[in-house]
């Protein structure tokens, strides 16, 4: 268990490790105390006592109960706090060919789901998992200096089977649960598949045929609930006995060795008994809350491992920041290889020349760009900018020499102007209207009184395909950088449009290096890599 | 529902041979017999058997509802027209067919033994403590009334107000984390990634600051409430009340002390059952009463079985007089085509002149406002649903797979289609990729071709293609469009391709252009509207903890 429990906290930041050792001894200082207001209850019972002492052990194990809950909540709320942190530090960290499709589900997983879970750590699960296992233990304590040593054992030996048999009962029933996770998953999965791929369902297979992929994994997974349903009432009633097992045992024990003679003994050990197996139902689960619990946190700690490329130290960057502005746009590509696609690919490329990327689908070009941004490190060679290796480069001096238009052109909730000058913060209104006018978005801002200052709806939802693309191009040109990196840059512009955007881009005068599977002449390129050959030695 | 009340009355009666084994052991205190002993143990089996019982039953009725209701949901979702679905962002319908089905799942399964544990069981034990110890022994119950109290009516109204703060924060929070990840290739690149990281870092402080604020202002009475819910305190004033009583009674006091406590800790999360339940069931009864695609009842002749005289007949589509309008802005007007079988007709224009709109319309997948859509005959909403996709086949502009093999992809236009007409159907499309290598692997390009690749599989007499050769190089194109014309020419299938490529226009038998604007009687042009992202702003998370409402 706490091998469990040292796991679940594995890759927590410090600072939240603190908090949550705080609040566990907390607990178990409400453990003790509580323990001990029973044994005084226990005391006032056998001997017929006043009730003052009772009610002031009472006192007692109240206000450290509401101090410690009251600290064990605000712990939640800042731990939250530090694990937000930590993840921000993670993903400014992380190198950027790490952000997939599936790690950014996993960060926003992380985000709206991991850190609440891990909230409630400190504020609910912690008290139990102190509380449940020092209550039983303390109060068999108890009873032998109340009611002697004797029964203390008895109560020992009922408390251990009647656990046995709560843990039997869960096992029993996790086993026959195994089966409907794995159908739950793929249920989940079909649901939400049905979703994400709406459209592709909806065209190509119609409302009612849709379905039917859904409907297979769905009744898989009704058929194992109900076997689950059907493995948790035998389970239920057990688990149930083994709750009220405890005090049956002393009730049988008293009438047999005629322990009701003295009723208020008998009253007093009843009581305690009951206190001590009141805490075996959680104590049962324990095991299973401690796996839920790691399996809710598995998306942050990926999160929080996320790789990161190594940064040159602060000298070097400089120097090489130097160095580098004297032929900022050349960029060299030395026997670069990268699995999967590249391999062994060499190219010079002088500053104001325009490269047009060739080859077939999955021939790495995409990769190659990545590469030249320095998404990540090629696995073998190195990629040179201005006569500078990249991997000593700060991150800063490579960003202010490159701009890049992706494939998928991201467009942000907000305006044309906020979403445009992504590209150069302190840009002028001016400079964005001419970015905006010299990426052929001029009909766009006519058409809205706000002109630039137009809403672009939520994600761009506002704009079509082509204009998000155009508002990517408009992003770049504003920043005005030494070398532009367009990855099928136009793919959705007619060809008039195309045409424009390549002469503005070719009148600039920057290194080029592009990739389109449309007429590459209008780029005016002065050379070509083909990835296709490099495939073949 | 016979079944659920069933179950509520396990649960009750399960509750109450629990108080009648505890009366037992009142009664053994004063006049221990074996028969008590027996007795107490049998009321124990007893209350164990109906709970199991109870517990059972209530499985078995949210199951079914379960099963149900997220068959309904799912099928509505698939009927919603194109342009409602706008409304319907993936995080919204994600919620909905997941988290909203799975609240009121939650909300039905605990329903019986909350009912009892709430109201039937804390009721006869209070009836059982005045009638063994009488009136002064009811001060034993006021932790539990206490602590009940704090959760109904101190927490609730504290919380609100913070809970609908903290969901639009914590909704920030995921959307300026998918956001950063989203834009991350682009901030980065641009050297500003520390502003886009300083939108997620403000919103993840002000959800801290807000949550430490709201748990300051909570805890304490929420603590208080957790005090109050362990024995001690009610302990103490039992034995307070019932010390002067002889043994039996201080036993019925201090027994039956805990009576309300047990209640009052189910409390917090029975009522957070009940509001999610409720919350849930709004959302999904706002997509039920969406309007939906018709389901249409009519079978064309001939499209159930691809074998028959297709190349013969021949089923044209043609529109007559549509218009569409979104948001009060004519994306479509007073539009007329007409596509014949046998041959090609290319479908050209500016961005955002309808194309991708006309087609969906073409498909019987989006509303319009005035004129109609006739296939062969027939209009195409009176095309029963179940053939509507075997009639029409519209294959979008997405590259969107299903994450499964590309043979399960083809069989989804044309589930009966042997190996081998399937590995055909790739190879038309160009692509020479293996029946069950995964699609999820392949390129954007590749992705493409088995879309196109359903186009030659697909029973359907008339086909749709929007942007087909977008992702191709030219001489891949080339071969493409010859099998396209092949489709249509020999096969003599109606084809409608949408294409930004002025020469597959060329080629194309029949070519038409729309406008940029399509607005025949305003000379203004609108605006584009109002943003739409305050009505369809980011749903808030589903998992929002439950720090201090509840212990």
């Amino acid at each position: 268990m706490t091998s469990a429990i040292s796991n679940t906290q594995a890759g927590l930041p410090l600072a939240a490790r603190r908090r949550l050792a705080r609040v566990t001894l907390g607990w178990v200082a409400v453990a003790a105390i509580e323990v001990t207001a029973y044994a005084s209850l226990g005391f006032a019972i056998l001997h017929g006592g006043g009730a003052a002492p009772v009610l002031l052990a009472a006192a007692a194990a109240l206000a450290a109960t509401v101090i410690v809950s009251r600290q064990g909540y605000l712990a939640g709320a800042r731990l939250a706090g530090d694990l937000y942190g930590e993840m921000g530090a993670a993903l400014a960290r992380a190198k950027l060919s790490w952000f997939t499709a599936e790690h950014r589900a996993l960060v926003t997983a992380a985000a709206g789901r991991s850190v609440p879970t891990f909230m409630g750590v400190p504020a609910h699960q912690l008290q139990t998992l102190v509380l449940s296992p020092m209550i039983p233990v303390g109060m068999v304590v108890a009873i032998a200096l109340v009611s002697g040593p004797a029964p203390a054992g008895l109560v020992l030996l009922l408390l251990g089977a009647a656990l046995t048999v709560q843990a039997l009962a869960q096992r029993g029933l996790a086993r026959a649960d195994t089966r409907r996770h794995e159908a739950e998953r793929r249920a989940n999965a079909a649901t939400l598949e049905l979703v994400d791929r709406l459209e592709l369902l909806r065209t190509a297979a119609g409302p009612v045929r849709a379905l039917e992929r859904a409907e297979q994994a769905w009744a898989a997974q009704e058929t194992a609930m109900a076997r689950t349903n059907r493995a948790a009432a035998p389970a239920t009633l057990v688990s149930q006995l083994a709750s009220v097992l405890p005090v049956a045992g002393v009730l049988i024990m008293l009438w047999l060795t005629g322990g009701f003679t003295d009723p208020a003994a008998a009253l007093a050990l009843l009581v305690l008994t009951g206190r001590a197996s009141a805490p075996l139902d959680d104590l049962a689960l324990i095991g299973i809350s401690l796996s839920e619990l790691g399996t809710h946190t598995t998306a942050f700690r990926e999160v929080a491992a996320a790789p990161t490329l190594p940064r040159p130290l602060g000298g070097v960057a400089d120097a090489a920041g130097g160095a580098a502005s004297h032929a900022g746009g050349s960029i060299e590509l030395h026997d670069v290889s990268h699995a999967p696609a590249l391999r062994a690919v060499n190219a010079r490329i002088s500053e104001g020349e325009r490269v047009h990327i060739t080859g077939p689908s999955g021939a790495g070009k995409s990769t190659l760009l990545g590469l030249a941004l320095r998404f990540d490190d090629p696995d073998h060679g190195e990629v040179l900018l201005g006569g500078v290796p990249l991997r000593s480069l700060a991150e800063t001096a490579l960003a202010g020499r490159i701009a890049y238009v992706p494939q998928e052109p991201v467009v942000f909730t907000g305006t044309l102007a906020e979403n445009i000058r992504i590209g150069k913060p302190d840009a002028t209104d001016d400079e964005v209207r001419g970015a905006a006018l010299a990426a052929e978005l001029g009909a766009v801002v006519r058409r809205d009184p706000r002109g630039i200052d137009q809403p672009v709806g939520s994600h761009g939802q506002g704009l079509s395909g082509g204009e998000r693309q155009r508002v990517a191009i408009a992003r770049a040109l504003v920043s005005a950088p030494p070398v532009l990196l367009l990855d099928e840059a136009t793919s959705a512009l007619d060809e008039a449009t195309e045409q424009r955007i390549a002469d503005e881009i070719v009148r600039r005068g920057s290194t080029v290096l592009f990739v389109t599977h449309r007429r590459a002449d209008i780029w005016q390129p002065h050379a070509t890599i083909d990835l296709s050959r490099t495939d073949t030695p | 529902m016979p079944a659920l009340l069933l179950a509520v009355l396990a649960a009750a009666l399960a509750g109450a041979t629990a108080l009648a084994a505890i009366w037992g052991i009142v009664a053994m205190i004063s006049e221990p017999s074996a028969g008590g002993v027996a007795w107490i143990c049998a009321a124990w089996v007893g209350a164990a058997l109906l709970a199991a019982a109870s517990s059972w039953l209530a499985h078995a009725v949210e199951a079914t509802f379960e099963a149900r209701l997220r068959r309904t949901v799912a099928g509505r979702v698939l009927r919603l027209p194109a342009e409602r679905l706008s409304d319907y962002p993936a995080d919204r319908l994600r919620r909905l067919v997941s988290d909203d089905i799975a609240a009121l799942h939650h909300m039905i399964a605990h329903l019986p033994s909350e009912i009892a544990a709430l109201v039937v069981v804390p009721a006869a034990a209070i009836v059982l403590l005045l009638t063994l110890a009488g009136p002064v022994a009811l001060l034993a119950l006021i932790p539990g009334v206490l602590a009940g109290g704090v959760y109904l009516a101190v927490l609730p109204p504290l919380s609100a107000r913070h809970g609908a703060e903290r969901g639009r924060v914590m909704g920030e929070i995921t959307t300026a984390v998918d956001d950063y990840a989203r834009g991350i290739h682009v901030f980065r690149s641009f050297g500003n990634d520390s502003g886009a990281l300083a939108t997620y870092t403000s919103a993840t402080e002000r959800f801290t600051a807000g949550m430490v604020a709201w748990v300051r202002r909570v805890a304490t009475p929420a603590a208080v409430a957790v005090a109050l819910l362990q024995a001690p305190a009610s302990f103490a004033i039992a034995y307070a009340v019932g010390a002067a009583n002889d043994t039996s009674t201080l036993a019925a006091i201090l027994l039956l002390s805990l009576a309300l406590v047990t209640p009052a800790l189910r409390l917090g999360h029975g009522l957070d059952f009940v509001a999610a339940g409720r919350a849930a069931g709004g959302r999904v009864g706002e997509l039920l009463s969406e309007p939906a695609l018709p389901t249409g009842g009519e079978v064309l002749a001939g499209v159930l079985n691809a074998d028959t005289v297709l190349a013969e007949t021949g089923v044209s589509i043609a529109a007559h007089a549509i218009t569409v309008r979104v948001n009060d802005r004519a994306v479509l007007s007073e539009l007329t085509l007409t596509a014949p079988a046998s041959s090609i007709t290319a479908v050209t224009g500016p961005s955002g002149a309808g194309k991708t709109t006309l087609l969906r319309v073409l498909a019987g997948l989006h509303t319009i406002d005035a004129g109609s859509v006739i296939v062969g005959g027939t209009s195409i909403t009176e095309i029963s649903e179940a053939t509507r996709a075997d009639t029409v086949l519209l294959v979008p502009q997405g590259v969107a797979v299903l994450a499964a093999t590309i043979r399960e992809n083809l069989l989804l236009s044309a589930p009966g289609a042997s190996d081998a007409e399937c590995a055909s159907a790739l190879s038309r499309a160009q692509l020479g990729a293996r029946l069950d290598a995964d699609a999820a692997t392949l390129s954007g390009g590749e992705r493409q071709r088995v879309a196109l690749a359903r186009a030659f599989l697909s029973p359907a007499p008339v086909i749709l293609l929007d942007e087909p050769t977008s992702a191709l190089d030219a001489a891949t194109t080339g071969r493409v469009w010859a099998e396209i014309e092949k489709l249509a020419h020999v096969e003599g299938k109606t084809v409608v391709v949408v294409t930004h490529d002025p020469e597959l226009a060329a080629r194309s038998d029949r070519h038409v252009a729309l406008a940029s604007a399509q607005l025949p009687s305003e000379p203004e042009l609108p605006a584009l509207g109002p943003p739409i992202s305050g009505s369809s702003s980011p749903s808030s998370p589903q998992h929002q903890s439950e720090a201090g409402t509840s212990a």
